[in-house]
């Protein structure tokens, strides 16, 4: 009996103890997370929306720890359900766009620059991508996006000083380079001066610099969703620093200062690991409709809190159907045939007039009370009563009926003879 | 016609030019298709349908005359359809540089507004005429995006169905604007009108903007089907001096003004308040 018993109770403490919902520690979010901010959200796939987050400690540095039960997501105040996670999976593709103008010669900073680059490229995983555009006046594609490394730091070393400085058409550039693929996008943006358009100096002139202001430039990246990263390189007095932490902070990126480009590598290499170290969250959106709307979403991991946001981009959801589309033409048919039977029943919407004899002796304008709701003539207008000979307003023939022209010999319909006058 | 009962029926028919391209192109799976090619499609159809019908509303309604509002309706679905996908591709840009939102969707819908009314042009061939359909399709795009971005907040949270109802209310409510506003900016940028005090089409108003042509060809803008109208018969214009009525010389019968005959051929300065006899029809001008 004590066997049973035992057995039982046995039993019942392992069902119970397998029921009972451990303290997972999964769910119990890092003491050590100390930021978290969503860097991308990718409404490519939408109703599908996907989020790029990256999650630092107190130091600064990636969190690499977490799950998705660690997450705490809501759109427009609703929690939504990651239904996708990836630790450290994301593919990257990312545009490193790098000055070339001609002060880049002073200090060794276009090698520092290059040498950035190369550290990025080797940051690179296999599956990662990137591109390469160089600007001065004008921007060109070094380097189409690429995996191969190989290639990469010989469109590096191809990099060559040229005239002036076009920055905010070369972040059009690299946002446009970004628009073909899908997935992760990092802009990179190194300068080490002002745009031209804006510095309008004997060494820089207007002409150098960018056909769009700052103002396009953030707005196109906005507009595509695009994050941009931007360096600034040299002494605080050559960069315009304030711009280029607008370009960052206006386009949800972030702003670099380098003032040496020994720093540069380090800071590339900082930058690649950190972007890898993020983590992409799927979910389905609650309110999955074409609307055009904007939503808001809310990353939490613990205490820590970043917000994001993204534009469904349908101007109209132009979805029919064909019981809403009866229910909707009644009324519009009502409203046409509404004036007529108005009229029938007594009501005139607009004012009618009596037809004046064609013969009438005088041509007055026919007494009524809508004819009063006219306009008045202006004082110097002609009186609206005028005496007409009688006999002249129309003619008719007496044989077809037709009408002619007065003083006519012949009736132009028929042929018969008037006589004159 | 009252110039009120025009913007009513151009109301009207815009209303269901916007619910037949709500209707046709809601058929189509478009919200999974490309952005910009979903955006010349729907442009298309939605400038056809609305352009169309508002173009044919002076046909059916004003002047009584099927055929003519078929072939009106025709050049205006054509030319609708064509500065639609235009129209309709910067608004897509338009809402997307702003972000949505109601200075987007306003912008968005009077950038194809502006150019369902410009397509006013394909039916007329007056560019003065034309310019004023545009000022007023603007118009009507931004009170009909204003309309409808209150309607998509009010409908937020509903569900797929709302969604349904919500872009076809919506469709009808911007063309509706589109369509009625197109005839009262003419009417209120017109320096003149033209009323018909008795005759045939007794109780019309029509607005001149440039020219007005008169005659019992239904293709004048001032359509009179009385006896001792000519086909063309005249066209009241302006000039250095003011308004002036010219008598075509192809015309049959004389118009007189008060007590003056004006001949075929010859021309005649009007003033505010002369009343003119073309055949059995009396108009009075009233210049502004």
């Amino acid at each position: 009996m004590y066997r049973y018993m035992l057995l039982f109770v046995s039993i019942t403490g392992c069902v119970a103890l397998a029921g009972w919902p451990a303290p997972a520690a999964a769910q119990t979010p890092p003491s050590n997370v100390n930021d978290v901010r969503v860097t991308q959200v990718d409404n490519s796939n939408y109703p599908e929306v996907t989020l790029y987050v990256a999650a630092t400690d107190a130091n600064g540095a990636p969190v690499g720890t977490l799950s998705a039960a660690n997450f705490t997501l809501t759109e427009d105040g609703t929690p939504v359900e990651v239904t996708g996670f990836s630790g450290d999976g994301s593919i990257i593709n990312a545009a490193l766009v790098l000055d070339r103008s001609h002060s880049m010669d002073e200090d060794d900073k276009l090698e520092g620059a290059q040498d950035a680059a190369h550290a990025f490229v080797e940051q690179m995983r296999p599956f990662d991508q990137t591109a390469l555009i160089a600007f001065a006046s004008w921007s060109d594609i070094v380097q189409p996006f690429a995996t191969s490394p190989e290639q990469l730091h010989d469109g590096i070393d191809a990099i060559e000083l040229a005239g002036g400085t076009a920055l905010y058409d070369a972040i059009i550039a690299g946002v446009d380079a970004l628009q073909a693929v899908e997935g992760r996008r990092v802009l990179l943006v190194l300068s080490d001066g002002q745009d031209c358009r804006e510095l309008r100096s004997y060494n820089c002139p207007a002409e150098y610099g960018s056909r769009a202001p700052v103002e396009a430039a953030i707005a196109y990246a906005n507009e595509h969703e695009q994050p941009v990263y931007v360096v600034g390189l040299g002494s605080r007095d050559s960069i315009s620093e304030p711009v280029l932490q607008r370009i960052a902070g206006e386009t949800y990126g972030e702003y670099f200062y380098a003032p040496t480009a020994d720093q540069l590598a380090e800071l590339y290499a900082r930058l690649a690991g950190n972007v890898q170290a993020e983590y992409a969250l799927t979910y389905t959106s609650p309110r999955p409709f074409y609307d055009g709307t904007r939503r808001d979403i809310q990353v939490q991991v613990g205490t820590a809190v970043s917000a994001g946001t993204y534009t469904e981009h349908h101007l109209i959801n132009v979805q029919s159907n064909p019981l809403v589309g009866l229910v909707l033409a009644l009324p519009l048919l009502g409203l046409l045939v509404l004036p007529a039977v108005v009229q029938r029943r007594g009501w005139r919407p607009w004012p009618r007039h009596t037809a004046v004899p064609a013969a009438a002796p005088a041509m007055t304008v026919p007494v009524e009370e809508e004819a009063a709701a006219l306009p008045a003539p202006a004082a110097t207008a002609t009186p609206p009563q005028r005496a007409a000979p009688a006999g002249r307003l129309t003619h008719y023939c007496d044989q077809c009926g037709e009408t002619i022209r007065p003083n006519a010999k012949f009736c132009g319909h028929c042929g018969n003879q008037l006589g004159g006058e | 016609m009252s110039k009120l009962m025009q913007v009513y029926y151009h109301a009207v028919f815009g209303g269901i030019g916007g619910l037949l391209g709500w209707w046709i192109m809601g058929s189509f799976a478009t919200q999974v298709w490309n952005m910009w090619l979903a955006a010349a499609f729907v442009g298309s159809g939605l400038g056809l349908c609305i352009g169309g019908l508002v173009a044919a509303t002076d046909g059916a309604m004003i002047k009584r005359a099927p055929v003519r509002a078929v072939r009106d309706g025709l050049l205006g679905a054509l030319g609708g359809a064509v500065l639609g996908v235009a129209g309709f591709m910067l608004a897509q840009q338009g809402f997307l540089t702003l972000q949505a939102g109601f200075a987007g969707r306003t912008l968005s819908w009077m950038i194809l507004g502006l150019l369902v009314g410009l397509s006013d042009y394909a039916v007329r061939r007056r560019p003065q005429r034309a310019s004023y359909a545009a000022l007023g399709g603007l118009a009507g795009g931004f009170v009909g995006g204003l309309l409808y971005e209150a309607l998509t907040q009010l409908f937020l949270a509903q569900s797929g169905a709302a969604q349904v109802w919500l872009s076809g209310i919506g469709l009808v409510l911007i063309g509706a604007c589109i369509g009625g506003l197109i005839p009262l900016a003419r009417q209120v940028f017109s320096r003149g009108e033209l009323h018909v005090l008795a005759g045939e089409q007794a109780g019309l108003v029509r607005e001149v903007t440039d020219t007005a042509t008169i005659g019992r060809y239904d293709g004048n803008d001032l359509y009179l089907p009385d006896a001792g109208v000519s086909w063309r018969h005249a066209v009241v214009r302006r000039s250095t001096h003011g308004f002036e009525l010219a008598v075509l010389p192809e015309a049959e019968h004389i118009a007189q003004i008060g007590s003056e005959d004006v001949a075929p051929g010859s021309t005649h300065l009007l003033t505010n308040g002369d009343q003119i006899r073309i055949g059995e029809a009396l108009l009075q001008f009233v210049g502004r």
